[in-house]
């Protein structure tokens, strides 16, 4: 993976952003099967919204879950950008069996929908393996310019890595916040 | 039925081998062909290059819609810098010895413009940001070049592209990506609301920066990190549509901006957005913006349509609406422009002044594509 596969297939592909996404990009849909690769499995989601018990029995301080951590309209997912470990052999907080965690990230702010909060939301990537390219999400809620990096997901973030290969992103919830 | 084809094939080229000898009397005078490789043509104005997922480097003719050629790039490469002048494309990349493991090594790779081939590799520091871009290399002068670094300290790479090496390093805090100005200067956008200036002298080492005031505040209404390209400086637009005049002259001088959405349009929802939205033509004095109806964040939402203002009085010339949703636009620099539309793995191809559609050129590289055009701001 490079940059240009993690931009490029989050940007293009938003795909998975939102069913809203999905109805403008019909149309598209259909180029991106024929190639076989990373966005079929976004022609596969629900085009209508679906909540359904979390699989996230890691979640950090036992916060109230709601949503699909394979989905992009997960409510972690608010300033994700790249692709979800949780569709990579990894899950929404760790990574891909033969990658590594970056230390270092950028943030967002998500209200969850299960209490009401607002959270703190590190999105490390996992890194040292070619593109997951499964499950890309690309949402932009609060999200800043590339010269504002610490909340901008248009940056490929592998750093402190032993490799800076993209693979694909975690989502770490920090603390409790205040809505932005 | 595929055997049956392979019989065929194989009775076909049976029967060809008895015909040779007599072929071969008849056509004794003809020369066997050798083959060759072919070299590029010198580009014009109306050449562009894509950049995008799997690859890029493809350099078309806009005019007839023609492949010309393909340049290496890495998979981080999110931008090149065409010279003309000395006939050179600058790469910059990063490398693995694993491919996506093992040693790193970062370049910026000299490639010729005729032949297409890597001349020559010069190692910068693996730093290169892995940012999409065009401004993470730029020219700074006729003879450097400036590769923004990110790890997450923010810096610049100088390039001496005459000796051919690195030949240091700026540190940048806060500040990003490398837009180059008149003399030995290059532009930058800062993460308080300003953009900086940095000055060098011959050799690449900084002889003074210069830091605006703040005209912007990158909480509640950032500017697009896009900088469009004017004999004296650069626009800058914002998520809501605020345009800002920064000239660079002897200082900083940014104007008051003014808003590119009417208040029907903003009424109607309409929205400035995409990955690379804008285009500039300073030439005509014309910018083109991708624009989609929706609300706050959506500054990344492909354009549902293409709107193109004459900046000389601020008012919009035309509405271009799209067939499909694009993320990327780009303009020729000439006083002739060509509009490029990338998107679905094609090209389509506008003239700039009125929105009509020219040509579209077919597979240009799967998924979106960013165009690189060739040629100098006029």
């Amino acid at each position: 993976m490079s940059v240009t596969d993690r931009i490029w297939a989050v940007l293009d592909a938003g795909v998975t952003r939102s069913t809203r996404g999905l109805a403008q990009r019909a149309s598209r849909r259909g180029f991106l099967a024929r190639l076989g690769t990373a966005l079929v499995a976004a022609g596969t989601m629900p085009l209508l919204p679906v909540m359904r018990e979390a699989h996230a029995a890691e979640a950090a301080g036992g916060i109230a879950e709601l949503g699909d951590p394979q989905s992009c309209d997960y409510w972690r997912y608010c300033a994700f950008g790249g692709y979800l470990c949780s569709c990579c052999g990894g899950s929404h907080t760790r990574c891909p069996p033969g990658t590594e965690l970056s230390p270092v990230t950028w943030v967002g702010t998500c209200q969850n929908p299960a209490d009401g909060k607002h959270y703190l939301i590190s999105y490390n990537d996992c890194c040292g393996k070619s593109v997951c390219g499964r499950c890309g999400c690309h949402r932009t809620e609060g999200d800043k310019p590339i010269y504002y990096p610490s909340k901008s997901n248009d940056i490929l973030w592998c750093f402190g890595t032993e490799s800076h290969s993209y693979h694909c992103t975690v989502a770490l919830v920090l603390s409790e916040t205040t809505a932005v | 039925m595929h055997a049956v084809g392979f019989r065929s094939l194989a009775l076909a080229t049976l029967a060809g081998a008895l015909l040779l000898p007599a072929q071969a009397v008849r056509s004794a005078e003809l020369q066997p062909e050798l083959g060759g490789v072919a070299e590029m043509p010198v580009p014009n104005d109306h050449w562009f290059m894509t950049l995008g997922f799997l690859g890029g480097g493809s350099i078309f003719d806009g005019d007839t819609g023609e492949m010309q050629g393909r340049v290496h790039v890495s998979q981080y490469s999110p931008g090149v810098t065409i010279d003309q002048r000395r006939g050179k494309v600058y790469v910059p990349g990063a490398y693995y010895s694993r491919g996506t493991y093992g040693e790193r090594t970062d370049l910026v790779v000299v490639n010729d413009l005729k032949t297409l081939a890597p001349l020559k590799e010069i190692e910068i520091p693996t730093k290169l940001a892995g940012v999409f871009s065009k401004a993470v290399i730029n020219p700074i002068g006729d003879r450097l070049l400036g590769v923004y670094n990110m790890t997450p300290a923010m810096s610049v790479s100088i390039v001496n592209v005459e000796t051919e090496r690195f030949v240091g390093e700026i540190s940048t805090a806060g500040c990003a990506l490398v837009y180059p100005l008149s003399g030995l200067r290059f532009m930058q956008i800062c993460g308080d609301g300003t953009v900086q200036v940095i000055e060098l002298d011959r050799n690449g080492r900084e002889t003074g920066r210069t830091r605006s005031r703040v005209f912007f505040d990158p909480e509640t209404d950032p500017v697009f990190d896009m900088a469009l390209a004017r004999p004296d400086g650069y626009l800058l637009v914002s998520f809501e549509g605020l345009v800002y005049d920064v000239r660079v002259t002897n200082g900083i001088e940014i104007d008051a901006p003014w808003s590119l959405l009417t208040d029907a349009d903003v009424e109607d929802k309409w929205r400035v957005g995409g990955s690379r939205p804008f285009a500039y033509n300073a030439a005509n004095d014309l910018l083109l913006t991708l624009v989609h109806q929706g609300g706050p964040d959506t500054h990344e939402e492909p354009g549902t349509e293409i709107w193109a203002f004459d900046l000389g009085n601020r008012l919009r010339g035309y509405r271009l609406a799209l067939e499909e949703p694009v993320n990327t636009i780009a303009i020729s620099l000439d006083s002739d422009p060509l509009l490029y539309v990338p998107g679905g793995g094609r090209v389509r191809v506008h003239t700039a002044r009125t929105g009509r559609w020219l040509r579209t050129i077919e597979e240009t590289g799967p998924y979106a594509s960013a165009i690189q055009v060739f040629g100098e701001v006029k």
